[in-house]
C-alpha cells in the first residue's frame, strides 16, 4: 500500500523538480545570459500595412482610452487601421466606438458583432476576414499603448521567418490593492525573466493574445483563429511554431494593462486561463511529441512544460494528499518526515525558484521595495492552485456532460475607487 | 573611457540602460565567489551543530519550566556522516490520544472555522483558502483518530525531535539557497554576510521555540492537532521566514545602483 502511494508521489516530486530547475535556469540566463532581440528601434523603413484589432465586450470604461492611445502612435497613418471588434456589447461601447469611426473614418473601423459564438477567438476570426493589412496586431481594450509601440511590435516582422510577436505587459493599477501588487510581481517574473529567457535560449516564448500580433500570411497559412479555442493566444503560439514560424518576444515593447483588483475576478481569470491552457495541452502535446523536424528537442521539451504549467496546480494538490496518506500510514517517523519534506520541498523550496524568479525580475525592474511582499505570494499561489484545480475539474466534468464553455469577461476598474466591493464569494 | 562617454547625456548625466536590457556583469566571478561564500557558511553551520544543540537544550529547558511541563528533558545524540556528532533535546512527555469527547469538540471547532471561511469575502479570500486548507487537514486527522486512533504511529518525543532535525535541515539549506539566489547579486559582502547571519540567528532561536509551542498545543489539545500543526506550522513556516528575509535582502540596493547614482 505504502509503495503504491510513494511511487506516484515521487513522480509528482520529480515533475515539480523539473519545473523548479526550469525556473532557476531561466533566471540565471536572464541575469547572465546573452540577450537575443528581434529587430527593434527601426526608425526609417517601408512600413507594412497594419490592422490593430481591439476586441471589446462591454468596455465602455476603457475603450476610448485605447483608441486615443492608438490614434497618437507614430506609425505612418496611411498604413495603420484601428479595428474595434465590438463583440455583443450591451453597454455604451457601441456608441463610443461609432463616435470615433465618424470622427476618424479612415483610421478607425468598427465591426459590430451581434450574434455567433462568444469569445475573443471567434470575434477575431470573423473580423480578420474583413480586414486587410500585412500585420495584424491585437490589443485588449484596457491597454494603453505608448507612442512608439506599434513600430516596435512591427519591426520584428522584417525578419521573414517571424510569424508572431509578443511585447511585455506591465500593470497600470499596481497601487490599488495587495492583489494588484502581487500580480505586478507575478507579471514581472513572467515577462522580464521567463519570456526573455525563453527568447534568449531559442525556446518558445508565448504569444499572450495582446500587445503583439501575427503576420497575416502566417495566420492564413495555419487556417486563421480557431473559433473554438478557449485561449486563442496559446493556441496560435503552438500552431505557428509547429508550422515552422518563429515566435519572438520583445522585452523592450512595454504596454500598460489593468490587472484584476479583487480576488473573485482574479479567480475567474485563472480558471479561464487554466481551461484554455488545458485545451491547448490536449491539442498540441501529441503533435509536439511527434517532433516536426524543424523543432529542436529542447524546444519540444519547453513547449511541453509550458503546456503543462496549469497542470502543476492539481498535481501539487494530489501530491499533498499522497504525502498526508503516507503520514497517516505510519511510514516510520524519519521516512514520513522525508515524505513530508519531499512534498514541502516542492511546494515551498520548489516554489522558492519562483520566488527567486519574481524577486530577480522586480529587482531588474527597479521595484526593489515591492520585493518585500514576496512572502505574500504564497497566498496567491494557494488561490491559484485551488482555482486551477477546480477550473480543471469543472472542465473535465463539462466535457463529459457535453456542456459548452461559457465565456467570462474580466472586470474593468478604470475610474472606480480602489478596492471595490466584491460581487461574489470565493466560489 | 570611450565606453563611459558613450553612456553620457548631453548635460553630463548618465544614460541608464533600459530595464529590459539590464544584466549582471562578470558571471563567472560571481558564481565562483558565491559558491565559496555558500560553502564557507555551510561548513560554519556544520561546525556549529554542537554548540547549537547545547543552545537548543538550554532554550528547551527554560521553556519547559516556564510552560509547566511535568516531565524531564533528555538528549539524543546524532551523528552527521560519521564525522560530526551533536545532541538534540528530547521531551520526555507523552500526549494523549483523543477520546470521543475531544473528537466531538474538534469536529465542532473545525466546522465552525469552515463556516467562518464561508463568510470571508473580498480581500480576505486568501485567508479563507488558508483556513480551508487547515480544515481539510484537520478533518482527515479527526477521521483517522475516530477510526484508527490507537494505531496513530507518532508520539510526541519522536515528533519533537523530528521537528528539530527538519529545522536543522532548513538551517543547513540557507547558505546553499542564498549562494545560488542572493550572493550572485551586486550587494556588498557586508550585506550578504549580514543577511545570512540574521536568517541563521533567527531560525536558531525560532525553531526550538516553535517546537515547544507545537508541543504545548499537542499536550493540551491531544494528538489530533499534530498533523495540522506539523504540515502548516512546521517546515512551511520556517521556509516562509526564510522567504521573508530573502525578500528583505533583495530589496537592498546593489553596488551597481549606488555607483550609477554617484556618477
Amino acid at each position: 500500500m505504502k509503495i503504491v502511494i510513494l511511487i506516484p508521489l515521487l513522480i509528482i516530486v520529480g515533475i515539480v523538480l523539473v519545473y523548479t530547475a526550469r525556473h532557476y535556469l531561466f533566471t540565471i540566463n536572464r541575469l547572465f545570459g546573452r540577450h537575443r532581440q528581434p529587430y527593434v528601434d527601426i526608425g526609417t523603413a517601408t512600413w507594412p500595412s497594419v490592422v490593430v484589432f481591439v476586441p471589446a465586450h462591454n468596455e465602455e470604461r476603457v475603450i476610448a482610452g485605447v483608441i486615443e492611445a492608438l490614434l497618437a502612435v507614430d506609425y505612418p497613418a496611411e498604413q495603420l487601421v484601428i479595428m474595434v471588434v465590438n463583440d455583443r456589447s450591451t453597454d455604451n461601447t457601441k456608441a463610443i466606438v461609432d463616435d470615433y469611426t465618424a470622427r476618424f473614418p479612415r483610421q478607425v473601423k468598427a465591426y459590430h458583432r451581434t450574434e455567433g459564438r462568444p469569445g475573443k477567438a471567434a470575434a477575431l476570426g470573423e473580423a480578420c476576414e474583413l480586414a486587410q493589412g500585412e500585420v495584424h496586431l491585437v490589443f485588449d481594450a484596457d491597454y494603453l499603448p505608448g507612442r512608439g509601440l506599434i513600430k516596435q511590435l512591427v519591426a520584428p516582422f522584417f525578419d521573414p521567418e517571424v510569424g508572431v510577436v509578443m511585447g511585455r505587459v506591465v500593470p497600470l493599477n499596481v497601487s490599488r490593492s495587495l492583489l494588484t501588487r502581487l500580480l505586478d510581481l507575478e507579471r514581472s517574473g513572467g515577462y522580464q525573466v521567463d519570456q526573455q529567457a525563453r527568447m534568449n535560449l531559442g525556446l518558445l516564448p508565448q504569444y499572450g493574445g495582446t500587445v503583439g500580433g501575427v503576420r497575416r500570411a502566417a495566420l492564413e497559412a495555419v487556417g486563421g483563429w480557431r473559433a473554438d479555442s478557449l485561449a486563442e493566444d496559446t493556441d496560435m503560439t503552438y500552431r505557428l511554431k509547429l508550422a515552422g514560424w518563429e515566435v519572438v518576444y520583445q522585452n523592450r515593447s512595454e504596454c500598460y494593462e489593468e490587472v484584476p483588483e479583487n480576488w473573485p475576478t482574479r479567480i475567474r481569470q485563472i480558471k479561464r486561463w487554466a481551461r484554455g491552457h488545458n485545451q491547448a495541452l490536449v491539442r498540441y502535446a501529441g503533435p509536439l511529441l511527434r517532433r516536426p523536424v524543424h523543432l529542436r528537442r529542447m524546444v519540444v521539451l519547453d513547449g511541453l512544460l509550458l503546456l503543462g504549467v496549469f497542470a502543476v496546480g492539481p498535481l501539487l494538490l494530489i501530491g499533498w494528499g499522497l504525502a498526508l496518506s503516507l503520514y497517516y500510514l505510519g511510514f516510520g517517523l524519519e521516512e514520513s518526515i522525508m515524505a513530508i519534506l519531499a512534498i514541502t520541498a516542492y511546494s515551498t523550496l520548489g516554489n522558492f525558484a519562483a520566488f527567486f524568479e519574481v524577486a530577480t525580475a522586480a529587482r531588474l525592474d527597479g521595484s526593489r521595495e515591492r520585493i518585500r511582499l514576496l512572502p505574500f505570494l504564497v497566498f496567491g499561489f494557494l488561490v491559484s492552485m485551488v482555482s486551477v484545480t477546480t477550473g480543471t475539474i469543472a472542465q473535465i466534468v463539462g466535457a463529459i456532460r457535453g456542456h459548452d464553455h461559457e465565456w467570462e469577461k474580466t472586470e474593468r476598474y478604470r475610474g472606480t475607487p480602489a478596492e471595490p466591493a466584491p460581487t461574489r464569494g470565493a466560489g | 573611457m570611450v565606453l563611459n562617454l558613450a553612456h553620457r547625456g548631453v548635460r553630463g548625466g548618465v544614460i541608464e540602460p533600459h530595464r529590459s536590457m539590464l544584466v549582471l556583469p562578470e558571471a563567472r566571478r560571481r558564481l565562483v565567489t558565491s559558491s565559496i561564500l555558500a560553502l564557507t557558511f555551510l561548513v560554519g553551520v556544520a561546525l556549529s551543530l554542537g554548540p547549537l544543540g547545547r543552545f537548543w537544550l538550554l532554550l528547551v529547558e527554560r521553556a519547559h519550566e516556564s510552560l509547566g511541563f511535568a516531565s524531564i528533558v533528555d538528549v539524543r545524540e546524532f551523528n552527521l556522516f560519521g564525522v560530526l556528532s551533536f545532541n538534540l533535546p528530547v521531551l520526555g512527555i507523552q500526549a494523549a490520544i483523543p477520546d470521543g469527547r475531544t473528537l466531538l469538540i474538534a469536529t465542532a471547532i473545525t466546522g465552525a472555522i469552515l463556516l467562518v471561511t464561508l463568510a470571508l469575502r473580498g480581500r480576505l479570500i486568501p485567508v479563507a483558502y488558508f483556513l480551508r486548507a487547515m480544515v481539510v487537514i484537520q478533518a482527515t486527522a479527526i477521521f483517522y483518530f475516530a477510526v484508527w486512533g490507537a494505531h496513530f504511529p507518532y508520539r510526541l518525543p519522536g515528533f519533537f525531535v523530528g521537528l528539530l532535525t527538519s529545522g536543522l535541515l532548513v538551517i543547513g539549506l540557507v547558505p546553499l539557497l542564498l549562494g545560488f539566489t542572493y550572493y550572485i547579486y551586486d550587494v556588498t559582502w557586508t550585506k550578504k554576510i549580514g543577511l545570512t547571519a540574521a536568517i541563521l540567528a533567527h531560525l536558531a532561536i525560532f525553531i526550538p521555540l516553535q517546537a515547544m509551542v507545537i508541543a504545548y498545543l499537542i499536550i493540551h489539545l491531544s494528538l489530533v492537532v499534530m498533523p495540522v500543526l506539523f504540515l502548516m506550522f512546521g517546515l512551511v513556516l520556517d521556509v516562509m521566514i526564510f522567504v521573508a528575509f530573502y525578500g528583505w535582502g533583495m530589496s537592498w540596493d546593489g553596488v551597481l545602483g549606488e555607483e550609477r547614482r554617484r556618477r
